[in-house]
């Protein structure tokens, strides 16, 4: 396999990686909340898209075994999806609240930058 | 009885569903509350006495066995955990039942106590999963729980230090998940056991993904347990909360990385053997660091909440250390650490709650001759700072002497030193508040009359007589976790 070949191949692993960079960078490093909550959501999918692709091989079927079966003879692992779906409700429930305590720190001081809410404190 | 594992998950996570649809009116919310606690802690008792001679209980969920199901366990270590920490949970709940009344509108108690038990229902799954996935899915109910009790009070340096908690929650959320996810793809195992087995394999094919995931989830469940220089957001989280939040928060919340971690150190990574970092080394240095720094920052505040919270970074500091030195005796005198950190700590936040209550004033020269007008609290207050700093017939002298013979043991003397410097610092931050509150002039004229609501004042009492039988009777408790710290060191 040449190299260009193997990077198509590995390119939803790197794409995972890649959007969990971005989003940890967005996350810890811009002064908005609603930004940071979308770098939170771009990180956390960035595993999911790790997991999904980790459960899928080339050619794999959907995993329901039916008479005839794969014409591969390969099943997709349906254990990551599942796994994914509980990351979703925790990632969904996270930014819920994550969100609503945004909304009442901007009633409280009317600011969404976290520098200044800081010098608001002081 | 054969049901005990998963009822200490069930019973809090079905309490915290009942209590906003039964609960509305305030006390029958702290009823079905208590209940919960009460029920919860004559599981986890019923399990340690059935823990108690080694032995492991398994149990299956929905009766499928573990590559397919999940499998929920309580070891000796687990369900000792479990019943110190309901029994922490059962004082701090008798506490809030009067202070959350003060502290809270009414509109927001029910959500308080729901969080609560929500809190306990992550707590207890911690402490039994065997299972990657769900020691990550139990953690996060944790964390969230853990934030939502720091701003159900309704001021701005709650939320802020909410927030600020979740977004590093969250950070650490997100990598442990992908440390869950690499050890998943090299080894196709998510139980620990099976993954344990799986992993010398797989060292040897993909060595550098392994180092990945360890680094991932190690710096995860790290931030989650305020290793020192992940500590940032412990100080404003832990002081911003209610004081019966603050207790739980201290006293139990930060130790869930720390029992994940223990598993993931001596049941699936085995760090003698598969990890080719000097993590045990790394670890320790962090530990001794947090030890000395903490204790020094824990000197410069004058907020008794803060002060206590950066005490809690120093304790996890002993605990992290005891753990590295691999041996077995720190590693006994580490495990009994958590336990008695738990107690202490909460104990002594809830003396500070009395006194805030009491004086309305945070800082630490409030407590200038309050004996008086407090006796117990003041003598509970004073059990805690000896305990910290480690006097005998306490329980953090115990387990601080059993760290100090792991460190000779374990063939480091000059490790001794941090110990040592670490308590004598503790003195000098813990000790002239006590001094004050005895001999001290009091800086305001006092209120007569009794020092706060018995519900208040006796939880306490309990919590610092209980620290007092542990540090005169520590055997039974020594025994348990010695055997404990034997299996996971393979000995």
């Amino acid at each position: 396999m040449g190299m260009p070949l193997a990077l198509f191949v590995r390119l939803n692993y790197m794409a995972a990686i890649t959007l969990f960079l971005i989003g940890l960078h967005v996350l810890l490093g811009h002064p908005n909340l609603i930004k940071k909550v979308m770098g939170m959501n771009i990180m956390e999918t960035g595993v999911f898209l790790f997991l999904v692709s980790i459960g899928y091989a080339r050619h794999s079927a959907a995993p329901i075994m039916s008479p005839g079966g794969a014409e591969s003879g390969l099943y997709a692992n349906p254990l990551v999806s599942a796994i994914v779906l509980t990351g979703i409700v925790i990632a969904v429930s996270t930014t819920a609240y994550t969100l609503s305590l945004t909304i009442k720190l901007y009633e409280h001081c009317g600011t969404l930058d976290v520098n200044r809410l800081e010098r608001l404190r002081r | 009885m054969r049901h005990l594992p998963i009822l200490l998950t069930v019973v809090p996570l079905t309490g915290a569903f009942l209590v906003p649809v039964l609960g509305r009116r305030p006390d029958r919310a702290y009823r079905l509350a208590l209940l919960s606690v009460l029920l919860v802690l004559a599981c986890a008792a019923g399990l340690l006495a059935m823990t108690g001679s080694g032995q492991t209980l398994q149990y299956y969920v929905g009766d499928w066995p573990p590559p397919w199901g999940i499998e929920v366990r309580v070891d000796a270590l687990g369900a000792m955990l479990a019943t110190f920490f309901a029994f922490v949970y059962l004082m701090v709940v008798l506490y809030a039942g009067s202070s959350v009344r003060a502290e809270l509108g009414p509109a927001a108690q029910f959500w308080y106590w729901s969080l609560l038990l929500l809190l306990l229902a992550g707590i207890n799954g911690v402490l039994t999963a065997r299972d990657l996935f769900n020691l990550f899915v139990f953690t996060e109910i944790a964390s969230l729980s853990a934030c939502a009790i720091i701003s159900v009070r309704d001021r701005l340096d709650s939320m802020e230090a909410a927030l600020k908690y979740l977004i590093l929650s969250a950070v650490a959320g997100g990598c442990i998940l992908l440390g869950v996810a690499l050890l998943y793809m090299v080894t196709g195992q998510l139980h620990l056991d099976h993954l344990g087995a799986a992993l010398p394999a797989a060292a040897g094919s993909y060595p550098r993904v392994l180092l990945a995931a360890l680094a991932l989830l190690v710096s995860g469940f790290a931030l989650k347990s305020a290793l020192f220089p992940l500590h940032v957001w412990l100080p404003d989280a832990h002081s911003s909360a209610p004081s019966p939040s603050s207790a739980i928060l201290s006293g139990l919340v930060v130790k869930l990385g720390i029992v994940a971690l223990v598993r993931l150190f001596f049941v699936v990574f085995d760090w003698r053997r598969l990890v080719t970092l000097p993590l045990p080394t790394m670890v320790m240095a962090m530990g001794a660091l947090g030890i000395v720094l903490g204790a020094l920052f824990a000197m410069g505040q004058r907020d008794l909440k803060r002060m206590l919270a950066y005490s809690t970074v120093v304790q996890v500091g002993y605990i992290y250390f005891g753990l590295a030195l691999l041996d077995e005796i720190a590693l006994t005198g580490a495990l009994m650490h958590v336990v008695n950190h738990a107690l202490l700590k909460s104990m002594l936040f809830l003396c500070v709650g009395l006194i805030i209550s009491r004086t309305g004033e945070r800082s630490t020269a409030a407590m200038a001759g309050l004996a008086r007008s407090m006796p117990l609290t003041v003598a509970s207050f004073t059990v805690g700072a000896a305990a910290m700093v480690g006097i005998p017939l306490t329980n953090g002298f115990v387990s601080k002497w059993y760290m100090v013979l792991g460190t000779l043991n374990s063939g480091r003397p000059a490790m001794v030193a941090v110990i040592l410097v670490s308590s004598l610092l503790s003195a000098l931050y813990y000790f002239p508040l006590v001094v004050s509150a005895y001999f001290g002039r009091p800086a305001s004229p006092q209120a007569e009359g009794p020092e706060g609501p018995p519900a208040m004042v006796w939880p306490v009492v309990g919590l610092a007589a209980v620290c007092l039988v542990l540090g005169i009777w520590p055997e039974l408790p020594l025994r348990l976790l010695g055997g404990v710290a034997r299996v996971m060191l393979g000995l």
